[in-house]
């Protein structure tokens, strides 16, 4: 008893002290993080919810702000032709470019990681990534120009597959290929470098002890063997890829205008911005904000799935 | 049934046209030809160039003072002449239109009679009795009247014509000087003082206006009578005296020193005299004015702040230009001079200065002095080619110190580009004739067989080049890139006329060279200089040649780079002592001040807050703080502004210039913007501007800005294709239509128009809302006539839907299109090689009933606003009322033109100060015949949906094949949707439940 009751307090202090130590233990960490946290907290968790929040307003940004209810999704979701056409459009864009972009890095950097001067192309294929949207804008408006002495243009007239100048920039069926090629080139490069990481950090010796198992060939080592190995950063490029292909909204302005012809490059961002800055109805546009944060949310939650392995 | 006349009346206009083409193209090789037999030399032989019918020198004098001067001489031989002077009285005068002359007594410091010309009376003549046959120059005394600005400029005839092209353009220099010291800014860096017109007496003898020629102009007299005759072209002057005098010998250098040498003038040997260059007395242009050098040996040393410490530069190259400067000089003697000086722009070419002493040229090698190219400051000593010093006797005393603008020996070099560039497009066009402007590169035309005499040209204008790149890089310090472009050219030449196969594959070659000469012509003629100080010193002493080490260097660099964390490159405030100084001379002020955003440029900035210290200020007792904002910030649409962002925290400026045409009614609908139809003179202000140009800016009854530059369609065409072709300027859309688009289509030519609903909408008597606002006008049948012609331009005559129209009207492939007030001012300023061979016109129309052609067409206005916010709003309205006053914007634009050049000509909405800026007659003219059908579409709640779906419609029915009847519905029903729900939105309709 005696021991007990003498255990009985230290052993209370024990655990507070434990408590204590775990705590303080976790506080520095938590310290360190408090700078991140604070600015998270306030520029993404509060903006977030206060766009919630105007979602349900009326609010044209210089008068004061009237409550609407659900009026707004009601609208958006009932009575907006235009709200499908951008999500059409955004989808179109996403299916097409993602995909493609997501296995083109993949295979860029597969092949590039084996050949010699591998730095040259790496820094080839990051460059369009590190330079400006509007520059390279320019750039490609300036090949793709609908003028007949646009580059292009000029090229197929002068090879005669063309009889007048194809219209780019203007012709609703040129439009998003074009877009898609423009966008496909300038996002490679940052998956690209991910998965150029990536291969790096897969073990020579697992190579050897494939080989020495049987693999015969390069496929062989990159299905068995890379591809399982580099999971986490394909799951980072799907996710940043499908992130990017679902805000596109920047290079549609470049290449066909805001707003574009006949709407045919109209994506959901578009949407957002057309109600936000164009027609001042800031409580609408949060409201398809809204909804993008949950269509952007769920898809990457889909791909968490899919990518991540149970094993580990 | 009425399809198939149409068709017949299609295939016999075709055959019409296939029998015409046939015609032309059997006549053409052999009318050419007819030129083929003709040897080079004489065709170009100057004196006959005159006879021979080119289409491109129809409008121009061609006869250079070079030509007239070689002719004098090969001609009459003139005899040289005792020297002899003819004064011609100024009360003399006879007005040419019949009027009488005005004669004052006396002005300023002459106590005799002079004449007073300004604008009203159009020009004088003189008559004038010569003794003696001979060449003469013309001197004039002369004295700016107030009232212009502009350079003052007459045309000179003799006998009842113009002897020369230079003759067209007389230019009396005016003085100007500063007032007051250089002030400083909050930054602590100085700011320029004002410049004032220096109103007095001076005399000048006629030159050339660019400076080609150093000597003044001479003029052929026979002995008998004679008439001169002065025309008035710019700014109102008074006249003295006109004296046709004998030219004046100049001495040689050689002769000079022997007359030093005889009359035993002693060198000067005490210490150098210093003049600051900045400090200069007199300066023949507004824009010649103080400026920076960060370069530390330059006096006085800058640190980290900005010392206007140099003077001339960029702004002190062309022709005609000149600097005086004031000595002190201690005592009788000889001295030499130099001069711590840069020139590095330009790539490698030399630029001259006159070097005048009290008005005269002291020698002949100082004429035209050459200061070399050099990246680096140095200090020059003016003196022969060898190194060698020249010595000036100077007496004692007060000395003016002239350098003038001239082109020296670039002068042979640029006439030479100029002749070599008119032969090379018509070589263009002998090409064009037979392959037409875009040449099949299947078929081998046979040029050297064709026009065999093509082939001649093309060698001699390749020997041309080679000739001019050895002379100007002979004449250079440093090889100039353009010498080597010139070799560049003339091998191409050379390979052109050994396989005449590859000329219409080369055409765009050759179209590029020509702008190339074009440009050269220009730049040869640009003389820069920078200047630090001038030097009379003693002639045995060593000057030492200011340079600055690269440690000095460095450590300014990095001084700059720090101080430009902390200095505020947004304001532009004059120090805070002046403004209150200022404000002080009104009693009634509290020390107001405005707080102006203005969406330009940095330049525009600093000129609005100029203009406005020198003349709001005072005058009202206001003080005003500009702040330069990047372009598109003081707009609310489309993006999240600085404007919009200062509007929500309640923190807007007073007043915002350079807004665009909706900000205001889009931010006047949600009540931020201050209606100004209650205040005091609204009515007068509102009649400077068109209605046109207030259309945008009301809504539902109120006025919330007033427009400040407008823009309106023009019709450009190239007079020497449109005279080849021989086509009229079509007045109407049908003459377009059916005279002249089948002509340009049959030559390879095009038409080109922007994308633009306005025109056609307003012309066919339609209108984008229907009265009160409240829903589209685009259901009526006016709108869809115009929707299908507008639609039909591209459907079914194919007019480019897209073009760069600069690019294209260079070329020549359109050589006709409607632009803007911007492709004017871009053909006007960048496209040198057109000179003379473009104009413009009205743009087409559409008859009317009553059979009058409308012309309705509209532009986009950017607008000053003010704001609900806005505390003192009668400051700020007076404010606006100064800036949009013509005198205000008549000086802005004047001032702008000539601090950034003619591609900021400010096109002000403000109609009496835009027809005030120095147009050419005829284009003013066609601008004015513009604003009478000058109309916009209003702005109206919810109208953004208009031009979206106007363009959607368009783009369905020219890109999709849609039906322009279905097409232009959807778009009214898209249209109205977005009206009523916009309407709902702000309650104007009430809401459904």
């Amino acid at each position: 008893m005696s021991v007990a009751m003498n255990v009985n307090p230290n052993l209370n202090t024990v655990n507070r002290n434990v408590k204590v130590m775990r705590w303080k233990k976790y506080a520095v960490g938590y310290a360190m993080l408090l700078p991140f946290l604070l600015l998270f907290l306030l520029f993404i968790v509060v903006p977030v919810i206060w766009s919630l929040v105007l979602s349900f307003t009326h609010y044209n940004i210089v008068q004061p702000m009237k409550w609407a209810g659900i009026s707004n999704y009601v609208e958006l979701i009932t009575n907006d032709d235009l709200f499908l056409v951008a999500l059409q459009n955004t989808l179109k864009f996403a299916v097409i470019s993602g995909p493609i972009g997501f296995a083109s890095s993949f295979f860029f950097a597969w092949v590039i990681n084996q050949l010699r001067m591998r730095n040259l192309f790496t820094l080839a294929f990051y460059a369009p990534s590190i330079t400006s949207g509007l520059a390279i804008s320019v750039v490609w408006l300036y090949l793709f120009s609908s003028d007949r002495y646009g580059l292009v243009n000029h090229l197929l007239l002068k090879l005669g597959m063309v009889k007048d100048p194809v219209l780019w920039t203007q012709d609703p069926k040129m439009i998003m290929p074009l877009i898609i090629l423009i966008s496909l080139w300038m996002s490679l490069g940052a998956g690209f470098l991910t998965n150029l990481a990536g291969l790096n950090n897969v073990s020579p010796y697992m190579y050897e002890a494939a080989a020495i198992d049987g693999v015969k060939n390069k496929f062989q080592e990159l299905i068995y063997i890379t591809l399982p190995s580099m999971k986490p950063q394909l799951l980072f490029n799907s996710i940043m890829s499908i992130v990017g292909s679902l805000n596109v909204y920047e290079i549609t302005v470049a290449v066909a205008g805001f707003p574009s012809p006949d709407y045919c490059a109209h994506t959901i961002v578009g949407h957002m911005y057309d109600y936000a800055f164009l027609r001042f109805e800031l409580g609408y546009a949060s409201a398809i904000a809204f909804i993008l944060f949950l269509l952007n949310f769920s898809i990457g939650r889909m791909f968490m799935k899919i990518f991540s392995s149970k094993d580990e | 049934m009425e399809r198939r006349t149409f068709l017949r009346i299609k295939s016999k206009r075709v055959l019409q046209w296939i029998s015409i083409i046939v015609i032309l193209t059997i006549v053409f090789p052999i009318s050419s030809s007819a030129f083929s037999g003709e040897p080079l030399r004489k065709k170009y032989n100057i004196k006959e160039r005159a006879n021979i019918e080119d289409s491109l020198l129809y409008a121009v004098n061609t006869r250079t003072y070079a030509d007239a001067l070689k002719e004098y001489e090969e001609k009459y031989a003139y005899p040289s002449t005792k020297s002899s002077e003819v004064v011609i009285s100024p009360d003399a005068a006879k007005n040419i239109t019949g009027g009488a002359a005005k004669i004052e007594k006396s002005l300023g410091s002459k106590t005799s009679p002079v004449l007073l010309w300004d604008d009203k009376a159009e020009g004088y003549e003189w008559n004038f009795f010569i003794e003696t046959e001979g060449l003469y120059e013309v001197e004039m005394e002369y004295y700016p009247l107030p009232g212009e600005v502009s350079p003052i400029q007459r045309k000179l005839y003799i006998d009842g014509e113009v002897p020369f092209r230079e003759a067209e353009n007389i230019l009396f220099n005016r003085k100007w000087e500063e007032q007051g010291d250089p002030f400083f800014d909050i930054n602590g860096d100085e700011v320029n003082p004002k410049l004032a017109i220096v109103y007095e007496w001076s005399t000048t003898k006629a030159y050339d206006l660019e400076g080609f020629y150093s000597r003044p102009l001479k003029f052929y007299l026979k002995r008998g009578n004679h008439v001169l005759r002065l025309d008035y072209i710019s700014s109102p002057v008074a006249l003295g005296d006109i004296r046709i005098k004998t030219p004046e010998t100049t001495k040689t250098y050689a002769e000079l020193t022997a007359d030093y040498a005889q009359k035993n003038y002693k060198k000067y040997t005490g210490s150098p005299l210093k003049v600051q260059a900045e400090e200069a007395l007199y300066r023949s242009d507004q824009t010649i004015k103080r400026q920076y050098d960060a370069d530390p040996c330059t006096e006085p040393s800058a640190e980290s702040q900005m010392r206007l410490n140099t003077l001339g530069g960029w702004r002190w190259r062309n022709g005609n230009q000149e600097v005086t400067w004031v000595v002190d000089v201690p005592e009788d003697g000889l001295y030499k001079m130099a001069f711590r000086v840069m020139q590095q722009n330009g790539d490698g070419m030399n630029v001259y200065r006159q070097i005048l002493i009290d008005g005269k040229v002291p020698f002949e090698e100082l004429e035209a002095y050459s200061f070399a190219f050099g990246k680096n400051w140095r200090t020059e000593e003016v003196g022969s080619r060898n190194g060698k010093p020249y010595m000036f006797y100077l007496t004692k005393g007060r000395h003016e110190i002239t350098l003038r603008i001239v082109t020296g020996e670039m002068t042979s070099a640029i006439e030479e580009l100029k002749s070599c560039n008119l032969m090379l497009s018509k070589t263009i066009r002998d090409i064009t004739k037979v392959t037409g402007a875009q040449p099949d590169l299947n078929f081998q035309y046979e040029l050297d067989k064709k026009i065999p005499w093509v082939m001649e040209d093309l060698k001699a204008l390749s020997a041309r080049f080679k000739a001019q790149s050895r002379y100007i890089s002979d004449i250079s310090a440093k090889r100039p890139s353009f010498a080597n472009s010139l070799i560049t050219s003339s091998e191409e030449l050379d390979s052109m006329v050994r396989y005449p196969d590859t000329i219409p594959a080369k055409l765009n070659d050759l179209l590029n060279m020509q702008t190339n000469l074009s440009n050269w012509y220009f730049t040869l003629q640009e003389q820069p200089l920078t200047l630090d100080y001038l030097l009379l010193a003693p002639p045995d002493g060593k000057i030492k040649n200011v340079q600055s080490t690269f440690l000095q260097k460095m450590k300014v660099t990095w001084l700059n780079f720090i101080r430009s964390f902390t200095k505020d490159y947004d304001s532009i405030t004059l120090s805070v002592d002046r403004s209150k100084e200022e404000s002080k001379n009104d009693d009634s002020t509290k020390n107001e001040r405005l707080k102006v955003w203005v969406a330009r440029g940095k330049e525009w900035g600093e000129l609005i807050q100029v203009l406005a210290d020198e003349e709001f200020t005072p005058e009202t007792g206001i003080a005003v703080d500009v702040n330069i904002m990047p372009s598109g910030s003081v707009g609310a649409i489309g993006n999240v502004s600085p404007l919009m962002l200062s509007i929500i925290s309640g923190d807007a400026p007073d007043v915002a210039l350079g807004s665009d045409s909706q900000t205001p009614v889009e931010l006047a609908i949600r009540d931020a913007i201050q209606d100004l139809k209650g205040f005091d003179g609204f009515n007068e202000v509102k009649d400077r501007f068109l209605p046109g140009a207030m259309t945008p800016l009301q809504y539902r009854g109120g006025t919330y800005a007033l427009p400040e530059t407008m823009d309106f369609p023009i019709l450009f065409y190239r007079k020497d294709i449109m005279n080849e072709l021989d086509v009229k300027i079509p007045q109407t859309w049908d003459d377009l239509y059916y005279k002249v688009l089948p002509v340009l289509k049959q030559n390879g030519l095009d038409f080109y128009t922007p994308s633009d609903f306005s025109m056609f909408l307003f012309q066919n008597g339609g209108s984008y809302y229907t009265k009160n606002g409240m829903r589209s006008g685009l259901d009526t049948d006016n709108a869809y006539k115009a929707f299908l012609q507008w639609t039909r331009n591209y459907t079914v005559y194919r007019m480019a839907t897209f073009a760069n129209l600069f690019n294209h009207f260079r070329m020549g492939d359109i050589p006709m299109c409607i632009g803007n007030y911007n492709d004017y001012i871009m053909i006007a300023a960048a496209a040198p090689e057109l000179y003379e061979r473009w104009d413009i016109a009205d743009i087409p129309g559409t008859v009317k009933a009553d059979g009058t052609i409308d012309r309705s067409a509209g532009g986009t206005v950017t607008s000053a606003l003010m704001f609900r916010q806005t505390r003192n709003k009668d400051a700020a309205w007076k404010f606006m009322k100064w800036w949009t006053s013509t005198e205000t914007q008549a000086r802005f634009a004047f001032e702008i033109e000539s601090l950034v050049g003619m591609e900021a000509r400010w096109n002000t909405a403000n109609v009496q100060a835009f027809k005030s800026l120095a147009w050419d007659k005829n284009h003013l003219a066609v601008f004015a015949d513009t604003w009478k059908g000058y109309r916009n579409a209003p702005n109206v709640l919810g109208g953004y949906f208009t031009s979206r779906h106007v363009a959607n419609a368009w783009t369905r029915t020219v890109m999709n094949n849609m039906k322009p009847r279905d097409s232009l519905e959807k778009a009214v029903e898209e249209i109205n949707r977005e009206l009523a729900r916009k309407q709902k939105e702000y309650g104007l309709i009430p809401a459904e439940n």
